[in-house]
């Protein structure tokens, strides 16, 4: 093994470690601004210069750029190297406006820290500061340029790990400044990485304002709900349920219980490395909105009555007795212990098979990846796409996992053929990272078979990675599974367009064998063959297409039974509505889409009455007559264990971490300290023998109404924040600017759209990378109800009628 | 009186001295041709290691070591770029070769192509140059037509393209990482090294970076051999230099001196002496980064060696000869002013320092003198940034400024006659 020598010390490193490591490794304190271990090496802050010596010359390295050579003499705190320290802080502290009082970086702030141990007491800087104005760039972030202190850290992480186009840095020198053109709003989704990543307080998070102070935070790890990637988190709050796991801070105040300060992302070098979504970030004001507290129950006369939890669970248990043919459909948001508990209800307590948590138009009698790969999951991992050599993505991957982009962003640049097949430009073929190959709605099969056949040769040999969504066509998926299942070299990462839906299908939350669907339950609630209706986290009226059915279902179905944390529409179909917590008041595990198993801890007292589902599914069971003791999540956890085959090893309730040489000293570095890991489910695929029909095809002629994702609007918990609503555009269809042109419409303008005999006013945008034809509706209908004419994805526009002028949305 | 060596600058004196006829008149794509068929690759490195050329663009390092260095077996495409972006300032040599004798910079590059394997070469001309721009483009066109440049050159099956890029005028894009990231089309900041270039340089591929003189001399070291060119100069520093000399002397312009065989004082002698009425103040030899010379060091013979023995350097060549009629305190607050307008802003000691030496100059000068503590305070701010920062642009203003002020600090000091 080579050796330097560290102040005196022989120290062994291994080839190709810099200094720093080597330095950090040993305890040593070297000060750090523009390195940070996720990111490239910069080298240009300076702050880690050592004195060096090597071959019997000496001089300055900075230590996190500098790789250790044999014979290497280094000095972490010779007189040269502290006044290299000194000099470089003086320096930087020229322009910095020491507004420690009022920046939200206080009390976590690398500069703070490190001026504190290395610094020096006083300026001798006599001259006017340089000043920047403070720059709004949209609605997560606000920019303090005057306290930058130039490190790159910004750029490097937007640029080479976010893949954003629109972060520039202006001018030179002394006016350095970083930021996006002048108003313009950031539109790269992993914006808010930013501000952890920011040494100081120059980037800073608009749901932490001037709210609090770190010292008065509790980080809580979990794991973001809001997609089925499962990022790791901490989410931060002040003041911790009692009766959970750590000290009961004693200070702050009621609002306090159900208010998340922050969310930062944890690192899980498995799933999302370190970096989180602007989703996971800042969609956990909805916490305090619109909530359900107590249990209501629809009186005769059709008022709420505010029941406590044992009178309504009583008679809803009377009511669900009765009934012949009961039903649950979800949104797969719960936890896997609330859906064991679901399952167990109704396929040992109930014994009927009437579950399902898809969408009705994706409600088959057969999971194509099922019927195909033998089970229904990813065989392939997220970590792949670091592998293969060329990745085929079917839908749009930003508006429904984002989190995966990270890597995609990274796969491209290091030389990875990337392709994706969609209607419209999503946002790695618009930006370059991919190539983009267009799908006709209508004709997607079609189009599919014939990219894979045009470059078989070139593509079908290396190793592939498909990247799909499992709510695009059906034969596309069964095409996949089967090339997938006999190429040893193609795998496959199923995007779940639903959080949870992989935990829901392990634990058997489905309607096999003999069970309905959600179409056929809604179906039978219509034509009243199902007398009672549970439904579970999910809201029917915005996020299922064919509004009029579910209505209809709905009002014809004689008990219905609503568990949510919110006030949504179909509350108002409800006989019964009982509150349910949201995802980080709720102690559970949550399986991603390639069959992690995390932990998610509870960070938040549960609001007011609302109880975990699987709670009031345990109470149900039990009033049925049926056997269920658990007393905590993890008790239904260890149940699963027993049942449930892929999950027959894991403990998530046991978080790994490993510790990293990291210091303690640097905040922003700190976070990093502690590597965690969960364990994966053991699924087993068995391929089949599978035929797929060709589908007919279908060509609409003219315009075409097409839905898709949204990231914000499009989930269930984000559009409900405030942060978020300047990136959802309400009533809104976005249209290429041709077609706008063409149509006589500007930008902004309202129009009625006329689709099946029906009228929606809805306001016009453009947006460029949507080819001529395609009108597109993004995300949940809760403002406009298009989902009364969207059968499925898609239908014709019969008329457009410009209204009027641009009332901008 | 020691006479000039015209090597390159001989292929300057005709009439259309650009047009390519006239560069073929004077032997010009012999070389070319030597390299191409009786040379291989290795050869050409050994003859160019042989003449012990060391680079023209300031740092001095052995042109053949460099072309050494990069990998011979390395797949895919290498490249070879030419410095032109000439902005230190006092220096216009470069500009006589692109202007004057484009076809001896071709040849040059092509030839360099040859020796690394490379097929692609960059003029990374600055933007002030833009009037040689479409003179350069043309000289290129021309080589095309006759077969130098392009597939299969003169049938050797040598492959080279050339290409002119026009910078954007900054100073650190002379710097020869930064001005690769400028290439790439990114913002121009110097790369942390190593990997150098060689390894690691435009497109992430084998790199060699050559100042334009570098690359001019090396069909006249193929054309008379590495040995003979090696007999040019000192030890240390073989053959030729060319010289540009402007300030207080009568007749500024590009000389071309053998190395050592002239003084200082008798190359502003050879320049007609100072002018008129002036009075001399100082030299500075190597552009304005290198540290200023005072009268007692004018007998320093022109090489890169002796200059650093007096604690400047030869750099780029340029001799900045200065009088009295010169304002040093101005003289100081723009030279400090220049390197902080062009810092690059990456590292912190030279971003920070120099605009801080700035300020105080600025102050300085309004005020019309300096004060102890002036002096003090640069001499800290000197040593903050001295050995710290992360390219040569720091240093170099660290030095000069330091320079400045501690060489002429008695006179600053006492100049107390215009204290109101
Ligand atoms: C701030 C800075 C500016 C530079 N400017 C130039 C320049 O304008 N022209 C040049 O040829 N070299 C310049 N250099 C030197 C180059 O970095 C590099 O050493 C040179 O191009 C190598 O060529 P050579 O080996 O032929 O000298 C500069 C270096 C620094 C640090
Ligand atoms: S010394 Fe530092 S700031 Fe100055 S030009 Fe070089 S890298 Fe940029
Ligand atoms: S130079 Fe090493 S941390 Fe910035």
């Amino acid at each position: 093994m080579p050796k330097i020598e560290l102040n005196g010390r022989e120290v062994e490193f291994r080839e190709g470690e810099t200094l720093l490591n080597i330095a950090w490794r040993e305890g040593e304190n070297v000060p750090v601004f523009c390195y940070h271990p996720k990111l490239p090496v910069f080298a240009g802050c300076r702050m880690c210069l050592v004195e060096v010596e090597m071959r019997g010359r000496k001089g300055l390295m900075p230590a996190c750029g500098t790789k250790a050579m044999d014979g290497m003499k280094v000095w972490t705190n010779s007189e040269a190297t502290k006044f290299a320290q000194h000099s470089v802080l003086e320096l930087l502290l020229l322009n910095h406006p020491l507004d420690c009082p009022n920046c939200d970086a206080g009390g976590e702030c690398d500069l703070q820290e490190i001026t504190f141990m290395h610094g020096p007491t006083r300026s001798r800087y006599k001259f006017p500061k340089r000043k920047f104005e403070i720059r709004d760039v949209g609605p997560f972030i606000d920019l303090y340029p005057t306290r930058c202190i130039q490190c790159y850290r910004c750029a490097t992480f937007y640029w080479t790990i976010g893949g954003g186009k629109d972060w520039a840095v202006f001018d030179r020198g002394w006016y350095t400044l970083f930021g996006p053109e002048k108003d313009k709003f950031l539109n790269n989704e992993f914006s808010g990485n930013l501000i952890e990543v920011c040494p100081l307080g120059a980037i800073t998070g608009k749901d932490y304002k001037f709210f609090t102070r770190p010292w008065e935070i509790e980080s809580v790890p979990t794991i973001s709900p809001e997609d089925s990637l499962g990022a790791n988190v901490y989410v931060d709050v002040r003041r911790r349920k009692p009766f959970s796991r750590g000290p009961f801070v004693k200070a702050g105040r009621r609002e306090d219980l159900h208010k998340i300060i922050r969310i930062n992302g944890r690192e899980n070098p498995d799933i999302n490395e370190f970096w989180i979504t602007d989703r996971d970030r800042f969609s956990h004001e909805y916490n305090n909105i619109n909530r359900v507290d107590y249990p209501h129950l629809k009186t005769e006369d059709g008022s709420w009555f505010k029941s406590n939890w044992n009178v309504a669970l009583d008679w809803i248990a009377t009511n669900l007795k009765k009934a012949k043919n009961p039903a649950i459909i979800s949104g797969a948001r719960g936890t896997n212990e609330s859906a064991y508990a679901a399952r167990k209800l109704f396929k040992e307590t109930l014994l009927i098979n009437n579950l399902d948590f898809r969408k009705p138009h994706l409600a088959l009698k057969n999971d194509p990846i099922k019927a195909t790969l033998g089970y229904s999951s990813s065989n392939g991992s997220v970590a792949d796409i670091d592998r293969a050599e060329v990745i085929i993505i079917v839908g749009d991957v930003r508006e429904t996992v984002p989190g995966i982009g990270i890597r995609l962003v990274r796969a491209s640049r290091r030389g990875a053929k990337l392709f994706v097949l969609n209607p419209y430009k999503e946002r790695y073929s618009y930006e370059g990272w991919a190539e983009w190959v267009p799908m006709r709605v209508g004709g997607e099969y079609k189009d599919f078979v014939s990219f894979l056949s045009d470059r078989k040769d070139e593509l079908m040999d290396k190793s592939v990675l498909f990247i799909i969504s499992d709510d695009s066509d059906p034969n596309i998926q069964s095409f996949i599974g089967r090339d997938v299942a006999l190429n040893e070299r193609h795998k496959l990462l199923l995007l779940r367009t639903l959080p949870n839906a992989q935990g829901f299908i392990d634990v058997g939350f489905s309607p096999e064998p003999d069970g309905l669907n959600t179409k056929e339950i809604l179906e039978g609630c219509r034509n009243g063959s199902i007398d009672f209706l549970i439904i579970w986290e999910v809201e029917p009226l915005w996020e299922y297409f064919d509004r009029e059915t579910v209505e209809e279902a709905l009002r014809n179905t004689p008990f219905v039974l609503v568990l949510t944390s919110f006030w949504d529409p179909s509350t108002e179909y409800a006989s019964a509505v009982l509150p349910i917590t949201t995802p980080y008041e709720e102690e559970g595990t949550r399986t991603n889409l390639e069959g992690y198993v995390q932990y998610c801890k509870d960070a938040l007292w549960p609001y007011e009455g609302s109880r975990p589902a699987w709670w009031i599914f345990k109470q149900l069971i039990i009033r049925l007559g049926g056997d269920a003791s658990w007393r905590s999540a993890k008790d239904v956890f260890s149940e699963i264990k027993d049942v449930i085959i892929p999950y027959k090893d894991l403990d998530p309730y046991d978080v790994k971490y490993e510790e990293r040489d990291f210091p303690d000293y640097i905040p922003t570095i700190r976070k990093l300290k502690r590597v965690f890991r969960s364990d994966k489910a053991r699924y087993e695929f068995v391929p089949e023998e599978f035929e797929i029909a060709p589908p007919e095809e279908r060509h609409i002629k003219g315009r075409i109404l097409y839905w898709s994702h949204h990231i914000y609007k499009g989930s269930y918990w984000a559009f409900r924040n405030p942060l978020q609503k300047p990136y959802i555009h309400d009533k809104t269809v976005f249209v290429s600017p041709e077609e706008g042109m063409k149509e006589g419409l500007k930008d902004g303008d309202r129009v009625i759209l006329k689709v099946k005999n029906m009228e929606f006013e809805v306001f016009i945008r453009y947006d460029e990378r949507i080819p001529a034809g395609l009108w597109v509706f993004k995300g949940l209908f809760y403002d406009v109800p298009l989902n009364k004419v969207l059968k499925e994805r898609y239908a014709e526009i019969e008329d457009v009628i410009p209204v009027g002028d641009a009332v901008k949305s | 009186m020691p006479k000039e060596y015209r090597l390159l600058l001989s292929y300057t004196d005709a009439k259309d001295s650009h047009a390519i006829d006239t560069y073929i008149s004077l032997g010009g794509y012999e070389s070319l041709r030597k390299a191409l068929f009786d040379m291989s690759p290795q050869d050409i490195i050994e003859e160019v290691k042989k003449s012990k050329l060391r680079g023209r663009g300031g740092a001095g390092f052995p042109t053949g070591l460099k072309w050494d260095f990069v990998p011979k077996d390395h797949p895919g495409p290498k490249y070879v770029v030419c410095n032109a972006d000439e902005g230190e300032p006092g220096t216009f040599k470069d500009r006589e070769i692109l202007y004057k004798a484009p076809h001896l910079l071709i040849e040059g590059m092509i030839i360099a192509g040859k020796a690394i394997g490379a097929n692609e070469g960059y003029i990374y001309l600055r933007y002030e140059y833009i009037w040689i721009f479409q003179r350069l483009k043309d000289a290129i066109k021309e080589a095309y037509n006759k077969g130098f440049l392009g597939k299969n050159i003169l049938g050797s099956g040598f492959d080279f393209d050339l290409y002119v890029y026009l910078g954007a005028g900054a100073y650190i894009c002379g710097e020869e990482t930064a001005l690769l990231d400028s290439l790439e089309g990114k913002r121009g900041l110097p790369r942390l090294k190593p990997p150098y270039p060689a390894q690691f340089g435009l497109y992430g591929k084998p790199t060699v970076v050559n100042n334009v003189e570098t690359l001019a001399t090396v069909p006249i070291i193929i054309n008379k051999g590495g040995e003979w060119y090696s007999s040019l100069g000192t030890e240390e520093s073989t053959g030729t230099r060319l010289l540009a000399v402007s300030g207080a002397i009568k007749k500024p312009g590009v000389y071309e001196f053998e190395l050592g065989s002239i003084t200082l004082r008798e190359l502003i002698e050879y320049c007609g002496g100072m002018k008129e009425g002036s009075e001399f103040l100082g030299v500075i030899p190597g552009g304005i980064s290198a540290p200023i010379l005072k009268e007692e060091d004018l007998d320093t013979p022109i090489t890169m060696e002796d200059i650093a023995k007096k604690g400047s350097m030869l750099g780029s060549g340029a001799i900045m000869v200065l009088d009295r009629s010169v304002k040093i305190l101005s003289l100081i607050r723009r030279t400090s002013e220049f390197f902080a307008f062009e810092s690059c802003g990456k590292c912190t000691p030279c971003r920070d320092g120099t605009a801080w030496m700035t300020r105080i100059l600025v102050d300085v000068e309004k005020r019309g003198f300096m004060t102890e503590e002036d002096v003090d305070m640069i001499n800290s701010i000197v040593n903050e940034i001295k050995g710290k920062c992360f390219c040569a642009l720091g240093e170099a203003a660290q030095m000069s400024v330091g320079a400045f002020v501690n060489k002429y600090k008695d006179e600053l000091i006492t100049n107390k006659v215009k204290r109101p």
